[in-house]
């Protein structure tokens, strides 16, 4: 990929050629949508107007979908200005610096994300679920999230990328590069996605479906990033470098690891409010499984069962049914407005 | 356009297990000239954004599975407040992306 250049100085220029540097120059082009722009250009109000007219357990399901979203980009958005950032230079990449000018797009869009979540959620929906406040780097999450499994995820992707981020180690970055690439944003935010386009006509958003077709968008160019990574470590391995050996089975472990907490993301927004909206969690599930398919065993060249991956989330399924989420979900709002109330009054 | 050497591919793919295209080419193309003349760009470079919106892959034949759920994905044939087209939705996309 990377030619060109014999000079000792190559590293230091801008290879035009490589995959990477398109991924960022079409980043500068389609993922630098101005989010104040889009507020003015669509406007809140169609948006008020719906959440006003849906009933409570519909506006919960929404809010529950939505929080997972905030929690997630909150902490994609952080990873990656740190860890990421500087698995982009690891020796054992090439193109470290095309990699390195895209992460920063990836990490600008990001935080686009959560500036678009964080306002409208205050703008049009009740506000109920920012804790934000109270610092999530130390240990504040959305209350559902923090309720579910779902922080195990996010909590893992916080491990693994700075473990990879200290040892520029190839299997530690496939780890890592799988958790955050496919599980989080190939799998969870597509989910959720297609939840978002599954919306009943009276769950009439446009402000909320316009951001979210752009950040798919933009999600669209962090997965292809993720998979071209993967694709470089995987071809590494299979060439025989001693130093790329585990690189598969990392990526395969990493997906069981996560999975059976992905699955209380999809529960938390469908069954765990009995899905007024009709948002179908065998629906996620089977989509699930198709992206899993489509990532794992088609473009990487894998052999997933995704049949069994389903199975394990089944199995949790029926654990987390048992559970009663509403009261989970107040008992951890009302500890985080304790903290509040110790922060307001001076403590720390 | 700015200056990937790259070519990008124009060819607008139906994706195997994406959202199915249900406007004709012709309405397409419509879509893409007029949007041009709108936007004060050429078509090509309307159409290769389309395309590029639609899947940002670098596989050859593109994915079965969209990385773009809402706008290419299968999700879009359940979005009832979209056109209904993964082109013309990948359009209305980049001509939005324009103006703001
Ligand atoms: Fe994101
Ligand atoms: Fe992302």
């Amino acid at each position: 990929m990377s030619q060109v250049l014999q000079s000792q100085y190559s590293g230091q220029r801008v290879d035009t050629g490589s995959k990477w540097y398109t991924l960022f120059q079409k980043g500068v082009e389609l993922g630098t949508w101005n989010v104040e722009k889009l507020f003015d250009e669509i406007g809140f109000e169609q948006d008020r107007a719906s959440w006003e007219a849906l009933s409570q357990d519909e506006r919960d399901q929404i809010r529950y979908l939505i929080s997972g979203f905030l929690d997630g980009e909150r902490e994609v958005a952080g990873d990656a200005a740190t860890n990421l950032q500087r698995i982009m230079g690891a020796p054992c990449l090439d193109e470290n610096t095309e990699k390195e000018m895209y992460m920063t797009m990836l990490t600008l869009t990001e935080h686009k994300h959560t500036q678009f979540l964080d306002v409208y959620m205050q703008e049009v929906m009740d506000d109920q679920d920012n804790y934000n406040d109270l610092d999530p780097r130390r240990g504040t999450r959305i209350p559902v999230v923090q309720a579910t499994g779902l922080g195990e995820v996010f909590e893992h992707q916080g491990l693994l990328t700075a473990k990879a981020a200290n040892t520029l180690n190839p299997v530690d970055i496939a780890k890592a590069a799988t958790n955050y690439h496919l599980n989080v944003e190939g799998i969870l935010a597509r989910v959720g996605a297609s939840a978002i386009s599954r919306f009943p006509e009276r769950a009439d958003f446009p402000l909320l479906n316009y951001a979210f077709k752009f950040v798919s968008t933009d999600e669209g160019r962090h997965i292809t990033h993720g998979i071209e990574l993967l694709k470089e470590l995987i071809e590494k391995e299979e060439a025989g470098n001693p130093q790329f050996q585990g690189v598969k089975q990392g990526i395969v472990e990493t997906l069981y690891q996560d999975v059976p907490y992905m699955a209380d993301f999809g529960y938390m927004f469908t069954d765990a409010l009995d899905d007024p909206l009709g948002l179908d969690f065998n629906e996620v599930l089977m989509r699930g499984g198709n992206l899993i398919d489509g990532m794992y065993n088609e473009t990487l060249g894998l052999d997933i069962d995704y049949m069994e991956v389903l199975n394990v989330v089944r199995d949790r399924y029926l654990e987390i049914n048992e559970w009663d989420i509403k009261q989970r979900v107040h008992e951890q709002e009302q500890h985080y407005q304790r903290k509040r109330g110790v922060a307001a009054d001076g403590g720390v | 356009m700015g200056g990937s050497e790259m070519a990008l591919d124009r060819e607008l793919r139906e994706l195997a297990r994406g959202a199915e295209f249900t406007a004709t080419d012709e309405e397409v193309d419509r879509a893409i000239e007029e949007a041009a003349e709108e936007l004060g760009e050429s078509p090509e470079s309307v159409r290769e954004n389309v395309a590029y919106i639609m899947d940002s892959t670098f596989e050859e034949e593109g994915v079965s599975t969209s990385f773009n759920e809402m706008v290419s994905g299968t999700s879009l044939e359940d979005d009832v407040s979209s056109t209904g087209d993964p082109r013309l939705e990948a359009l209305e996309m980049y001509k939005l992306r324009q103006r703001i």
